[in-house]
């Protein structure tokens, strides 16, 4: 049996996932452990995990879109919580003894420290921002975005003959998508195993009883970052959904003077709820639209920033829903794309296709068991291996 | 300034009529800031421009070739300097 531990952000759309691959890993008898700011880990990974805290400083909350948002999220949130997190990340490394470092694209310092250590390293991509490198049609946007990553590795002092790029092992790559919807070409170390779900500690309680399963239903879902924008797209999506037929769950709080077929929760019990949803309104976050398509829900996307313009592209190209411009949809237009896709058969059809490439994948236990390939095949480390084929 | 009117209709065409809060179009709007622009937004106003001013003018090329800064800040007066410079069509 083997150790590993997963380097994580703060953000539920990383956490989550790190979550559905450590469940598997436990599963299958290896112990688990993380180590990431403890305070918004915790209630995501339940009470039982084990986590290493780096502490948490006060970062920037999200903000912008288009590439204000890229520039914001790495000047302002993985640079700095890089270097604030090392010395802990390595502490745990030193202390827990991981034969390999599960490391979140978003917390480079797990790639640093497993470099440094000469641990064999993973990376967990849990964006699609950085695969399949979307800016080179921006050469001057991606040099900009490699030297964020270059300084800190200068920062770190490791050897610059050495340079590896931290957002990719060169040991194994998973992503929480598949072929369906990222397309093909990656290297071989790239495994899409499609998205890593398992049960998730602490969820709410959902009114059951409320859904009448005469109606369709809807699910709107901007996630948990985007509080700075979501309130004029949520009132357009209120007053596009109140003359429908449906029945309508709002992820929000706050929503005042709702109908009687429209309900809003500050949380839902969303693995749960989706079975019981014919579409969801999001602004495309990976994890939303991948947990909806992984049950065959149909989308509309309103992508906001970071990866869920591309996010939003990939799910008009796989059939599976249509996309709407975040800023500019009004109730009119929401309308008219969720009367599209409800009344489209073809979109539910494309869901399901999307659906079955995930379960072919074999999500968080496809994940477990190349993890688990990574220790048999390495060779043991003495020191420092400095491999970086 | 029949230039700048005349590409403001473009770019006002290209960000539609807006739930309530047409964004005001002036030559210091940045494009991205102020008119939300996304990447497909730009790809229009591309293809509009070169159909009205001739095919020597490629916007979106232009602006994926700036660095990051300078396409976080391209405002629409931007837009027009650079479409008098490329334009082989009289306005």
């Amino acid at each position: 049996m083997s150790r590993f531990l997963f380097v994580v952000p703060p953000l539920a759309g990383h956490v989550n996932p790190a979550h559905g691959v450590g469940q598997a890993l436990l599963r299958a008898g290896h112990e688990v452990a993380y180590v990431g700011p403890e305070m918004h880990l915790r209630p995501l990974l339940g009470e039982n995990a084990l986590v290493f805290p780096t502490g948490t400083r006060l970062h920037r909350p999200q903000s912008d879109h288009g590439l204000a948002a890229i520039r914001s999220v790495w000047d302002r949130f993985i640079v700095p919580f890089a270097k604030f997190s090392l010395p802990a990340v390595e502490r745990a490394a030193t202390e827990f003894r991981p034969d390999v470092l599960v490391v979140d694209q978003h917390s480079p310092a797990g790639a640093i420290a497993a470099h440094r250590l000469g641990l064999t390293w993973a990376t967990l991509a849990c964006s699609t921002m950085d695969l399949g490198e979307p800016l080179t049609d921006l050469p001057r946007v991606h040099a900009w975005l490699t030297g964020r990553v270059q300084h800190l590795w200068d920062k770190a002092g490791l050897p610059a003959d050495e340079y590896l790029d931290l957002r990719f092992s060169p040991h194994l790559v998973l992503a929480s998508t598949t072929a369906a919807l990222a397309g093909s070409g990656f290297p071989d170390r790239f495994r899409f195993v499609g998205p890593m779900l398992a049960e998730r500690p602490n969820q709410p309680d959902f009114p059951w009883e409320w859904l009448d399963p005469d109606r369709p239903h809807v699910l709107v879902s901007v996630g948990t970052l985007a509080d700075d924008v979501s309130e004029r797209f949520l009132s357009e999506a209120v007053a596009a959904l109140t003359p429908l037929d449906v029945q309508a769950v709002f992820v929000a709080e706050n929503l005042p003077d709702l109908p009687g077929h429209l309900i809003a929760l500050p949380r839902v019990p969303m693995l749960d709820l989706l079975p019981r949803m014919d579409l969801v309104v999001t602004h495309g976050g990976l994890n939303t639209v991948c947990e909806s398509l992984a049950h065959g829900v149909p989308l509309v996307v309103a992508p906001i920033r970071h990866d869920q313009p591309i996010n939003a592209n990939q799910v008009v190209a796989a059939g599976a829903g249509v996309r709407v411009g975040f800023a500019r949809a009004d109730a009119g237009l929401l309308r008219a794309a969720i009367t599209e896709v409800l009344g489209g058969p073809g979109y539910r059809v494309a869901a399901a296709r999307v659906r079955e490439s995930f379960a072919e994948a074999g999500g968080a236990a496809a994940a477990a068991a190349a993890l688990a390939g990574l220790v048999t095949e390495e060779p043991v480390s003495t020191g420092l291996s400095r491999s970086t084929s | 300034m029949a230039l700048f009117e005349e590409i403001a209709g473009i770019l006002r065409e290209v960000v539609g009529p807006c739930g309530g809060c047409p964004p005001e179009i002036t030559p210091n709007a940045t494009l991205e800031g102020d008119l939300r622009f996304d990447s497909l937004d730009l790809t229009a106003a591309s293809a509009a421009l070169a159909r009205r001013f001739g095919p020597a003018v490629d916007l979106a090329g232009h602006v994926r070739g700036l660095g990051l800064d300078e396409i976080i800040g391209f405002t629409v007066g931007q837009v027009v300097e650079y479409v008098a410079d490329r334009s082989t069509v009289s306005a």
